[in-house]
């Protein structure tokens, strides 16, 4: 739209235009850094096609997105088994009420030493047996690692449908809620970096932490759908 | 070869003019003209420069006029525009609507550091007619670059925030990207480079705003106003994940002492 105004609707506007160029870049320089000019383009030039062509990609990416969770939303009503598929991660009320943390209370013991000297003791295993038995627990606490990321990512979608549905500004509960899901995140990244080393004798993470941070995210979203439900 | 293309390019510049007023007509006919309010006048507004400036002919100084006057509004109505078309989705949704207006600012404002810091040193000095043209254009590509950023960062806003968005508004902002993309992409070839390219980039320009016309005229409808009902996802396989969790459980089960 501009284009045409500034560039061009007559060819005077044009012989305008271009003595600006010329003049502004090239002629006006002198010629011994002409070559330096020319090479400072060229670098300049390839930049600018880069960061435009990625920028472009980026927001195709994200509209296409967009436009998929749109045609989800609007075909929530007609559900059939190939949506199942791709809903299986998400969130549904009936899941929220069956949901809680306290189902994972068991994890605290399955890395604890306790657990396994007792486990030793019983069976009188060898130190081959040990790490058979380490190796199991570990392979159990990556299983409800899994779990927990699983109901996480649900909470969290969670959340911020509760913030879109209520009826009067959320603004301050996001602050705390992002902290929340910071939170939890960095616990999950530390269970899943120290059970890597466990094998090594590394001290995994206590678990009651990850258990402690998924229950204040369940009571805050709790919390928000209770006061929403009575607004 | 170059006559065809001036040929084609003032036929492409005829065409555009009733055509800005054509959408205008539509979106006031289709009663979305109150919705996207800024972007009607900025329809009506470009449409009337560009006649005013093919009626004022070969006269340049009135070009110049026009030019000078009708551009402050239009890059303006630029950014009036793209800001008004997420405002209106988030004011339908109190819970966010606090936090979503702090993003399109912090968007708005991160948009413009990155365009300006993309500038340099392209404005020139002074005020004379030639190098008020060229600064003008470096402004054009300022605020289409930081229209770029905004859009995509607002994008990603949207995405990790599942605010459902009518139809309309995803066609929009894809017809505003493209339109700003291209727009970036000509100016900043011009404003940098030494290329005769002034012919091929009203061309260019030309072109895609002849077909972001055309697209908002058949794409943006009032049935695609309609916000999609925001709910729970379907009833999921919850009870594959419960089982998966009893199963360990009773795994951890200890012996009887």
């Amino acid at each position: 739209m501009r284009g045409r105004i500034l560039l061009g609707c007559s060819h005077s506007l044009l012989r305008i235009v271009e003595p600006v160029m010329n003049c502004t870049f090239d002629r006006c320089v002198d010629d011994h850094n002409l070559k330096e000019r020319r090479e400072v383009l060229e670098r300049m030039t390839a930049f600018p096609v880069i960061v435009g062509l990625s920028s472009s990609i980026v927001f195709l990416v994200l509209l296409v997105k967009l436009v998929q969770r749109n045609r989800m939303l609007a075909s929530s009503l007609s559900f059939d088994a190939d949506d199942a598929a791709v809903s299986r991660e998400g969130w549904s009320d009936e899941w929220f009420e069956e949901f809680s943390s306290f189902r994972y209370l068991p994890m605290r013991r399955l890395l604890s030493t306790e657990e396994e000297e007792y486990w030793m003791q019983s069976t009188e295993g060898s130190k081959y047996r040990r790490e058979e038995f380490r190796g199991e627990r570990r392979r159990l606490f990556r299983e409800y690692l899994q779990l927990i990321a699983s109901d996480f990512g649900r909470l969290s979608q969670g959340v911020r449908l509760s913030l879109i549905h209520a009826t009067d500004d959320r603004s301050a509960d996001v602050s705390r809620l992002l902290n929340l899901e910071w939170t939890l995140r960095k616990l999950l990244w530390k269970a899943e970096l120290s059970l890597m080393f466990h094998w090594l004798g590394a001290k995994p993470i206590d678990a009651s932490q990850l258990i402690n941070a998924l229950q204040g995210f369940e009571f805050s979203l709790r919390e928000i759908r209770l006061s929403g439900a009575s607004a | 070869m170059a006559p065809d293309l001036v040929q084609l390019k003032d036929m492409i510049a005829v065409l555009t003019i009733p055509v800005y007023f054509l959408v205008a007509w539509a979106f006031y006919h289709r009663n979305l003209w109150r919705s996207y309010f800024f972007f009607w006048i900025c329809l009506l507004a470009e449409g009337s420069a560009a006649l005013a400036t093919k009626l004022a002919s070969d006269n340049m100084a009135t070009i110049l006029l026009i030019y000078t006057v009708a551009q402050p509004l239009i890059l303006t109505l630029y950014i009036l525009m793209v800001i008004e078309l997420f405002q209106k989705v988030f004011a339908k949704f109190p819970g966010v609507a606090r936090l979503a207006k702090r993003v399109v600012i912090v968007s708005m404002v991160l948009a413009f550091v990155f365009a300006l810091a993309s500038i340099g040193g392209d404005l020139s000095n002074g005020w004379s007619g030639r190098s008020m043209v060229f600064r003008y254009s470096v402004i054009l590509r300022t605020i289409s670059s930081a229209i770029i950023v905004y859009l995509i960062l607002i994008a990603a806003f949207l995405l990790w925030m599942p605010v459902p968005l009518p139809a309309n508004t995803i066609r929009h902002s894809f017809l505003f990207f493209l339109y700003f993309f291209v727009t970036t992409g000509v100016y900043y070839v011009l404003n940098t480079s030494n290329m005769p390219f002034a012919l091929l980039a009203n061309l260019l320009t030309g072109v895609v705003t002849l077909a972001a016309l055309a697209a908002w005229y058949f794409l943006v409808q009032p049935e695609g106003e309609k916000i999609p009902a925001i709910g729970s996802a379907p009833r999921t396989s919850a009870t594959d994940m419960l089982g998966r969790l009893e199963a360990l459980n009773r795994t951890l089960s200890r012996p009887q002492e």
